[in-house]
């Protein structure tokens, strides 16, 4: 459904993503890890097409997005570290917004069941976003994604800031949505719900994708020695060794 | 999806209690210029229409009275000013309203000062047409520049566009809340100057013909004004290089390149000093006969040729007044110079108005101010205009006093022969007209080529910023 082949972006003398090699295909969960500045945003934003790649080509469910932005756009939702909204509008009002913005008008009854699978109250729904936490912005976002119902759904960095209980729910629903057939790719610096919410993991380092490993294969302290032994290492330096049990 | 993002906008805007206050300035000084200039009007278009009254009463009241008396009593040429005066005043109130005809010479035009007439238009004017010209645009530019940056800077644009919306869209809602802003800001001056009580003078049914132009116009310019700001904050990287650059276009199209274009014209096309001028208008005028003189030798020759023509040997024995045709010869030959010498300053003049209107070219904000003062009637060819129909008016009104004391029966040499008081009375008063629009129009190609030339550049960038923004070249 998303896919990466040989993607290299510069900016400048800097070459944030390097060479990049990914697929996420329909129904699973990618978890991309890796320190800040390593190409993770950099790879998001080649998906949603606001970057295009100087070598190798992306594609989103078969469509090229430097061809066809609209076209691969429609495929996708998408859930930033801060869903930005607008302060006076309430949750209803906000989906309802990028609902219509999207050229989709939903009714009131469909919206707030949308909030409601969420994970957001009915009656939060209907107070204005700017008493909002972080957690309950996140779950707006979520309802948007789902009015979408895009094939693809793009995370970028979506649980930091998140009170451990908003990040569980948040990651319980992107099990869900998994479940539902949609491919998910997320970045993040949260090796345990990395970890916790299965499928594969890469970690990226220096705009390449140095790791790529099925989350059952690994426990949480061996997921974060590998994090460490590649962020640690230098340039070339050859892949960690795995523990064997 | 326009609208939406306009309402949204418009929401922002309503919930925001610190852009009120520079909001409501602006709306209290359009108002206020709107309001002061219909109260002045007022004031002046009834100082003018009992003036009018006492100088024709005045006329009247002479009786039977000698034509050449008369001519030297003289009328004068009252410029009403019509009712888009209150909303842009223009260089007329600097150059007077008032011209006074008398017979052997042309009515003095009312500039304070000949060289500088072509330089007034770029004064500042405390009218709404200025504020809309100006201070309107301003507040767009702040108002502007900080929408479309909060959206992309809060990453709700990424947000938008991610889930369907269209960048052109987002743009084009930004636009139309501007310059929905602005529409009312120049709605709420064009309803405080209108007055139910106009008179249905010319200039006010000009003006029926002219509004529409006026607000169409002034709605195309802060049309420019907000896809400008629009475009520029889209097109640039940050809010704070946006706003900086917005404002150095402002203080660039408002102050600077105004003040320049009015340079050049002076330079290029110089104007005479007012001593100068008159002057040279004096030697030449002395150089022509003068009628009152017998001795004159143009009108001496005139006088024998007559003579010889009516086969009589003394001017007492002419069938006619013969004071009163040299009287003629003096206007006429006088009539020539001004032509000549007001001629030429009139051509100056002109030449200066078509080297600003070129700069216009590049300067939207130069093209409205001209084009308002053009569909306001209160720009120096409106003026100049008023000059030739008073002057017009003044050689046909002597023309007729004269024609009045060579052939009204009186003979050479006869000053107490008087021209019956029913002939004065019928001498008709003068009466401005105001140039038809298209004529108006005319003189302001360039302007309203720029405005549509920016209007087509503006729209260009916004789609080609709109591409950008959805294909990730620019940054949203």
């Amino acid at each position: 459904m998303l896919q990466a082949s040989s993607v290299t972006r510069r900016f400048g003398a800097l070459t944030a993503v390097d060479a990049l090699d990914l697929e996420v295909r329909a129904g699973e969960l990618f978890c991309l890890l890796g320190a800040n500045g390593a190409g993770k945003t950099t790879t998001i934003h080649l998906f949603l097409c606001f970057l295009a790649p100087d070598a190798g080509s992306v594609r989103v469910g078969g469509v090229d997005p430097v061809e066809d932005p609209q076209g691969a756009r429609r495929q996708l939702a998408y859930i930033p570290e801060n869903v930005a909204l607008y302060p006076h509008l309430s949750g209803i009002e906000s989906v309802d917004l990028f609902c219509r913005m999207g050229g989709t008008r939903l009714p009131p009854a469909r919206l707030e069941e949308l909030l409601e699978r969420s994970g957001l109250a009915r009656a939060d729904a209907r107070r204005r976003v700017s008493g909002y936490s972080k957690g309950m912005r996140q779950k707006v976002g979520l309802a948007i994604a789902y009015a979408r119902e895009a094939k693809a759904l793009v995370l970028d960095e979506p649980l930091s800031g998140l009170d451990p209980e908003a990040a569980s729910d948040f990651c319980a629903e992107l099990g869900r949505i998994r479940d539902g057939g949609a491919a998910v790719l997320m970045t993040t610096h949260d090796l345990f719900r990395a970890k916790e919410l299965g499928g594969r993991i890469g970690i990226m380092r220096a705009g390449r994708l140095v790791e790529e490993l099925a989350a059952s294969d690994v426990d949480a302290r061996e997921l974060e020695r590998l994090y460490l032994h590649h962020m640690r290492a230098a340039p070339g330096d050859a892949p960690a060794p795995r523990a064997t049990s | 999806m326009m609208g939406l993002v306009a309402r949204l906008e418009l929401a922002h805007w309503r919930r925001n209690r610190a852009l009120w206050r520079p909001l409501l300035a602006t709306a209290l000084a359009v108002l206020a210029a709107a309001v002061w200039a219909t109260a002045e009007d007022a004031a002046q278009r009834e100082a003018h229409r009992e003036a009018a009254n006492e100088a024709r009463g005045q006329w009247e009241a002479q009786g039977a009275k000698h034509p050449h008396g008369m001519a030297h009593f003289g009328d004068f040429a009252f410029r009403p000013a019509g009712p888009l005066a209150r909303l842009d005043r223009g260089v007329q109130a600097r150059l007077g309203k008032v011209i006074f005809m008398e017979g052997h010479r042309q009515g003095a035009p009312m500039h304070a000062d000949v060289a500088r007439a072509g330089t007034v238009a770029r004064f500042p004017r405390p009218d709404a047409a200025f504020l809309l010209h100006t201070l309107v645009p301003l507040l767009l530019v702040f108002l502007g520049g900080a929408g479309l940056a909060r959206d992309r800077e809060s990453g709700r644009l990424k947000l938008a566009l991610v889930h369907g919306a269209r960048a052109h869209a987002v743009l084009g809602g930004h636009t139309l809340a501007l310059w929905g802003l602005g529409l009312a800001l120049l709605g709420l001056g064009v309803v405080a100057a209108l007055d139910t009580n106009v008179e249905c003078g010319d200039p006010a049914h000009a003006a029926i013909e002219r509004l529409p132009a006026f607000v169409v116009l002034h709605a195309l310019f802060l049309a420019l004004v907000a896809a400008g700001v629009v475009a520029a904050t889209a097109w640039l990287p940050s809010a704070r290089a946006a706003l900086l650059t917005l404002l150095a276009a402002w203080v660039l199209g408002t102050a600077l390149l105004p003040r320049a274009a009015a340079g050049v014209a002076d330079a290029w096309f110089p104007l005479p000093s007012q001593d100068d001028f008159q002057a040279q208008l004096r030697a030449s005028r002395e150089a022509g006969p003068d009628g009152h003189d017998p001795r004159d030798a143009f009108i001496a020759t005139r006088r024998e040729a007559m003579l010889r023509e009516h086969g009589v040997d003394t001017v007492e024995a002419l069938p006619l007044n013969f004071d009163g045709i040299a009287m003629q010869l003096d206007e006429e030959f006088g009539n020539r110079v001004w032509d000549e010498h007001y001629g030429a300053l009139s051509h100056q003049l002109a030449r200066q108005v078509r080297a600003v209107s070129l700069a216009a070219l590049v300067n939207p904000f130069q093209a409205i101010d001209n084009l308002s003062m053009t569909l306001a009637g209160t720009d120096l060819a409106h003026d100049l205009a008023f000059q030739e129909q008073a002057e017009a008016h003044r050689r046909e009104l002597i023309a007729k006093l004269n024609h009045e004391h060579a052939y009204g029966g009186s003979r050479t040499g006869d000053w107490s022969a008087e021209a019956s008081a029913e002939f004065l009375a019928a001498l008709g008063g003068f009466t401005y007209r105001v140039p038809p629009l298209a004529e108006a129009l005319r003189g302001r190609v360039a302007e309203l080529v720029a405005l549509t030339f920016w209007a087509l550049l503006l729209l260009a960038l916004q789609r080609r910023a709109a591409r950008r923004l959805e294909r990730g070249t620019l940054a949203c």
